[in-house]
């Protein structure tokens, strides 16, 4: 997908950081794909919470468990993107910054992970 | 070496955001950002909450945390939060497309996006709580 940038800006190279428009387009792209997820992730938790079902019957479809997992890795994914600026913004100290990415990127893979491993366990049981 | 040393002196920093009066575009950026950060923790307690839900742990703690007034408020606070970011975040994806940045557009899309917030919660409250 480093397609999306164009061959002439690749080969004249980005600036002093050397990218940024990766990290632009795919805050942008999992952003596109959050809104029909969100939609689906809101309905369900209020027909979780106003009906008789529980999570663990909801998780069984097939359905709803798949879109579970999408949802974990596109939200994980964009939320170590947006957690990436907001350290680079506020953390002034150079080494600090790379430390807490670097933390932040490594907590967000382990949260998806453990998500994606719940439902899949959930799912399992049906 | 003169040079040098005036260069160490306290220099000029912008920008100076408490000499600026809080105006919705301002608030509005910040809160979306903040929203996005309450959102990540969120996304941290739905997966503490699968992981319980799957029995993959001992404790229930999540789920009986989300039972007491506290953990309702939480909920509360997230499912707004999720409003605000998502419709804000349209909001964004609209100017990234060039469009909606004159000063007018942008205060009223502004207010736009808190209004449809504020429907969405009501009508998620009714459902959730009448339904």
């Amino acid at each position: 997908m480093s397609s999306l940038r164009t061959p002439l800006k690749r080969a004249r190279g980005l600036g002093a950081a050397k990218e940024g428009a990766h990290h632009w387009i795919y805050q942008r792209l999992t952003a596109i794909a959050l809104i029909p997820l969100f939609i689906w992730f809101m309905s369900s938790i209020v027909i979780v919470i106003s009906s008789d079902t529980n999570a663990i019957l909801w998780l069984q479809s097939p359905m709803h468990a798949f879109l579970c997992i999408f949802f974990l890795i596109v939200m994980f994914w964009h939320g170590s993107l947006g957690i990436q600026v907001v350290l680079e913004d506020y953390v002034s100290c150079h080494a600090k910054k790379v430390f807490y990415i670097f933390l932040s990127k490594i907590l967000c893979a382990a949260g998806a992970v453990a998500g994606i491993f719940s439902v899949l366990s959930i799912y399992l049981k049906g | 070496m003169s040079e040098t040393t005036t260069t160490k002196r306290e220099r000029p920093i912008s920008p100076h955001l408490s000499v600026y009066k809080p105006q919705i575009t301002s608030i509005m950026s910040i809160t979306h950002r903040m929203t996005g950060i309450i959102l990540l923790i969120g996304a941290f307690v739905f997966v503490g909450y699968l992981f319980s839900v799957a029995g993959l742990q001992s404790c229930d703690c999540i789920g009986r945390f989300f039972e007491t007034i506290i953990g309702k408020i939480a909920i509360s606070v997230w499912i707004a939060a999720f409003y605000y970011h998502f419709f804000n975040g349209i909001r964004h994806m609209i100017w990234d497309t060039g469009r909606g940045f004159e000063k007018q557009s942008v205060v009223n899309s502004g207010i736009t996006t808190l209004i449809l917030v504020i429907i969405s919660l009501a009508i998620t409250w009714s459902v959730a709580v009448g339904g």
